[in-house]
């Protein structure tokens, strides 16, 4: 079978993907509670303004988590992301803009021990190779 | 309140493995006024997504897991659906990209979404994809 008529599903992917895929899985959950969370807040008639932008502000701090943390996701395997990492990782990059000033924090690093967990637990299954984990080594 | 209560709302299906993202996706489609069905890679999906007929389909493609893939082949070939507007989902961007590309091949339009996606993006795609752009 030519590379051509191949499918989507038939064609080989990068082993790393599994891994990216299962810390993009509950980063999905945690920024989609994140948007229903502001959204609520936003909504609550019972706030003052104060709580409310306090409350806000720190939704927002996890919405940048959330995008720094795909950032390094994206960066396991040590290659620099290809366009079409940067083409579709774009959607949740531009959420930077919508923070307030001093929003955007390294809270990306109380991510990492989750992460390191998830790549450890892959090197013992086989899934990656230790040399493939450029978030257990030090820079 | 919106004209939409009026008239009968768009329906939108959901497809994906993941529990948490299909309850978010349905909180956030029904508050902008849309119908949601949400369902898992169960064996019976595209039978129930042809019986709903949606205005719009979400359907993810994961690592591993071909069936995003058949339901995508599915609706290519099944005349009475090549017509519903698809928004694939994945946090692959490989995925995402063959999916694209097994687009262009089939001479389908798709959309497509990287997960975690920027909520209010699916939003306007979704609104485009039923025509409420």
């Amino acid at each position: 079978m030519h590379a051509e008529d191949e499918t989507g599903a038939e064609r080989p992917i990068d082993p790393l993907d599994r891994l990216r895929h299962d810390l993009r899985t509950p980063l999905t959950t945690i920024g989609g509670r994140a948007y229903l969370l502001a959204r609520a807040v936003r909504r609550a008639p019972s706030l003052s303004e104060d709580e409310r932008t306090r409350l806000l502000a720190s939704v927002a701090t996890i919405e940048a988590a959330v995008a720094e943390m795909v950032v390094v996701i994206d960066g396991i395997g040590g290659s620099p992301p290809p366009e079409a990492h940067k083409r579709h990782s774009r959607g949740v990059i531009l959420n930077q803009s919508r923070l307030p000033p001093g929003a955007v924090t390294h809270r990306a690093n109380e991510f990492l021990p989750v992460a390191i967990h998830r790549v450890a637990g892959s090197i013992a299954m086989g899934t990656i190779h230790p040399s493939q984990a450029r978030l257990l080594r030090p820079d | 309140m919106h004209d939409r209560q009026r008239t009968p709302r768009k329906r939108v299906f959901a497809v994906n493995s993941s529990p948490d993202f299909l309850l978010i996706v349905r909180e956030v489609l029904a508050d902008e006024g849309y119908a949601v069905t949400t369902s898992d890679f169960a064996p019976n999906v595209f039978t129930r997504i042809v019986m709903r007929h949606p205005d719009a389909l979400m359907i993810d493609v994961a690592p591993e897991e071909s069936v995003g893939w058949d339901l995508l082949r599915g609706l290519h070939l099944e005349l009475q659906m090549s017509d519903i507007p698809v928004l694939v989902t994945s946090t692959s961007p490989t995925l995402l990209e063959n999916a694209r590309d097994e687009a262009t091949r089939y001479g389908t339009h798709r959309s497509f979404l990287t997960k975690p996606p920027d909520l209010d993006e699916l939003v306007r795609t979704i609104r485009e994809m039923v025509g409420d752009a």
